[in-house]
């Protein structure tokens, strides 16, 4: 079930995967009306590639689907197979090998998955595309449920998002900004520019404790009194501290706003093709993860179900479910051009949806506390959900001080080279560089082990 | 200066007005002043020593029995708690009565919290230190993770401690590094008589809860190399 943001009474409706049946049988009456009636009825239809409804009758000659008056087409698989001879669309790549196909290639967010379709409506003032309403919007920092705030945040374990200053990326690849816990994806558009796109924060409880010791010993209060001089009064020494004579270690970090460019990190910057070896793909498991039993992670879809559990973890799930662009399928395929009929009588317009690169990173781990030596797996999944292909996509991780990264354990499902090298938090920083150019609906996962320190 | 005084809303966590070294209860004492979900709740704490030792709590007017430690109980912030420690290695006989202060909580997962209680460690050196006479103090604070040292657990013998010189707050050092959320003082004043000690040296009673030991994963002894054929001939 998808959201999106009706412009006119101003109000939130939601939108719900309509089966192709009705879209069939409905005919030229499938408008606004219909749309309402739909909404009432509120089913939800699987979320399956090449879905069942591809039987359903075909759209009659001479009807447009026009929903809201501003002629945007909107039908399910079954609906448009008939006009799919009128239109151009672009061929689906290949699904990657190992997990499942579904798990790789899916149609995105924005567009119809499977049996169902919805419309998303164009601003009548600009002709584009609404942005959605933010689904799970959090309000303030993340805090633990059943404590309200303020509460301290010591105990828990962050990585991921993208903290303090915002990550750039300078035109000579020059990565500024990235401090220890970012999780970050940047990418270039055809268009020539290079986004970047945050991932999620994930939390993890783990407390670590230290403490400071402090010795001290009373030897004074020594009192004289002299039975000859009885006019001077009892003297007592001062108090002092005696420091046991034992030498000791400090633990101290040293303080990151005065050194705030290590030695580590100045290593890292000039050494990278000399110590960051490239290490090769690892075969990736082919198995999902039980912690990564996500429509999210699996699919690549959003589902509201999962929200409440994935909201635990999760700070920057708004970019997960936006709906900001329009889509039309066609056999699970997208149209991309405007093709006049022979007859010139029946025509199908095809609005092309303007141009919208977009990454979504999710990052999950497979637990939610873990004591000091313990492994946590993370996973990475992240989907190209705009409309259009972005190429030299490259994902970084900078772990913080207190996780580890287990070596040879980095995975992905796609082609990517992978690099470990050396942070200014003690730690390292994680880089995955894809190989290919990602397309649209396509995606893949990331899978990575830590052990808390 | 009362504590009370100091308990706004917009004070921020820090015990900078106060002092490591006040008297036992003052500290946890502010923090129950300041507010907040702390009053009533028994704080997980697990009480670690070297291998041997046994510890006792305090039960109204008397000692409870020995337990070996590790031992996990669930303490209030507030009162002080009296601990008895014996058997203690090199030194048979000799017993050391330190006391225990939680001045702040933890907000662990539901289900976990006796998993991720505050670790209490009594070090060989602390013990001795304090039957030769002297006064340790220790003032356990949870790490700020932003300034975590970035070193394994294992790397510094699965705790992470220094020492203050004199002239200096343990208190206000521990506030600098992290959330101080218990004090430890080892030394001092003794029992005139141990079985029946007075009323005086244990202070107010204050319950306490029992918590179950932490579970110990037995690693397989090593497995004997398997007999050849050409071993048997």
């Amino acid at each position: 079930m998808k959201s999106f943001y009706h412009p006119f009474p101003s109000v939130v409706l939601r939108s719900v995967r309509v089966p192709a049946e009705w879209l069939g049988l409905g005919g030229a009456l499938l408008g606004l009306g219909l749309m309402l009636v739909v909404l009432c009825s509120c089913q939800t239809a699987p979320c399956v590639p090449g879905g069942s409804g591809a039987t359903a009758g075909p759209l009659a000659d001479g009807q447009e689907l026009s929903i809201f008056g501003h002629g945007i087409m909107a039908g399910g698989t079954g609906g448009l197979a008939g006009a799919s001879r009128r239109l151009v669309a672009v061929s689906a790549p290949a699904a990657s090998p190992g997990l499942p196909p579904e798990a790789f290639w899916q149609p995105p967010t924005w567009s119809a998955p499977g049996a169902g379709a919805w419309a998303v409506v164009p601003d009548p003032q600009t002709g584009q595309p609404v942005p959605a309403p933010a689904p799970l919007v959090a309000y303030g920092p993340w805090q633990p449920p059943g404590f309200s705030q303020p509460w301290p945040d010591d105990e828990y374990l962050r990585d991921g998002g993208d903290q303090g200053l915002p990550v750039g990326v300078s035109p000579d690849w020059q990565v500024h900004g990235l401090e220890p816990e970012d999780t970050i994806a940047y990418y270039d558009t055809p268009e020539g520019q290079v986004r970047v796109e945050p991932s999620n924060r994930v939390h993890l409880y783990s407390p670590r404790f230290g403490s400071v010791r402090q010795v001290s010993n009373l030897v004074a209060n020594e009192g004289r009194e002299g039975w000859a001089n009885v006019y001077l009064p009892t003297k007592f020494t001062q108090k002092e501290f005696q420091q046991p004579a034992w030498s000791h270690k400090q633990h101290l970090a040293l303080g990151r706003y005065h050194t705030p460019q290590t030695p580590v990190q100045y290593l890292g910057r000039w050494s990278r093709d000399v110590v960051s070896s490239a290490l090769g793909p690892q075969s990736f498991q082919d198995r999902f993860l039980p912690f990564e039993d996500f429509q999210i992670i699996r699919l690549g879809q959003m589902d509201n179900s999962e929200r409440e559990a994935l909201a635990r973890w999760v700070q920057a799930a708004v970019v997960w479910a936006k709906d900001d662009t329009l889509a039309v399928l066609l056999n699970e395929k997208q149209a991309a051009a405007m093709v006049q009929d022979e007859s010139l009588v029946e025509v199908y317009v095809v609005h092309e949806p303007p141009a919208n690169p977009k990454l979504r990173l999710v990052k999950v781990a497979s637990t939610a506390y873990a004591e000091p030596g313990d492994v946590v797996d993370f996973t990475l999944r992240f989907d190209n959900v705009g409309n259009q292909p972005i190429q030299n996509v490259t994902i970084l991780d900078n772990l913080s001080g207190r996780l580890e990264y287990v070596p040879d354990s980095a995975q992905c499902s796609l082609k990517a080279q992978f690099t470990a090298e050396p942070n200014q938090a003690g730690s390292e920083l994680l880089r995955w560089e894809l190989a290919e150019p990602l397309q649209p609906g396509q995606g893949g996962i990331i899978r990575f082990r830590c052990r808390v320190r | 200066m009362p504590a009370a005084r100091f308990a706004w809303p917009d004070q921020p966590p820090v015990h900078f007005q106060h002092e490591g070294i006040l008297t036992p209860g003052h500290i946890a004492a502010g923090r129950l002043a300041r507010g907040g979900p702390v009053l009533g709740y028994f704080q997980p704490v697990e009480i670690k020593a070297p291998l041997g030792v046994s510890v006792a709590l305090a039960e109204g007017a008397q000692f409870g029995p020995l337990q070996p430690a590790p031992v996990r109980v669930g303490l209030l912030i507030g009162p002080v708690y009296r601990l008895r420690v014996a058997n203690i290695p090199r030194h048979p006989g000799e017993e050391v009565y330190p006391t225990i202060e939680v001045i702040d909580r933890l907000y662990a997962p539901v289900g976990q919290e006796a998993r991720f209680a505050i670790p209490i460690q009594l070090h060989q050196a602390d013990l001795e230190l304090a039957l030769a006479g002297k006064l340790v103090t220790r003032v356990i604070y949870v790490e700020d993770p932003q300034r975590a040292l970035p070193v394994a657990a294992e790397a510094i013998n699965g705790e992470n401690w220094f020492e203050i010189g004199p002239g200096r707050d343990p208190l206000v050092v521990a506030d600098q590094l992290g959330r101080p959320v218990a004090i430890v003082r080892i030394g001092g004043r003794v029992p005139l008589d141990p079985e029946h000690p007075e009323p005086e040296f244990m202070g107010p009673p204050a319950p306490y809860e029992r918590l179950p030991a932490r579970m110990r994963i037995l690693q397989p002894p090593p497995r004997k190399p398997a007999a050849t054929k050409e071993a048997g001939r």
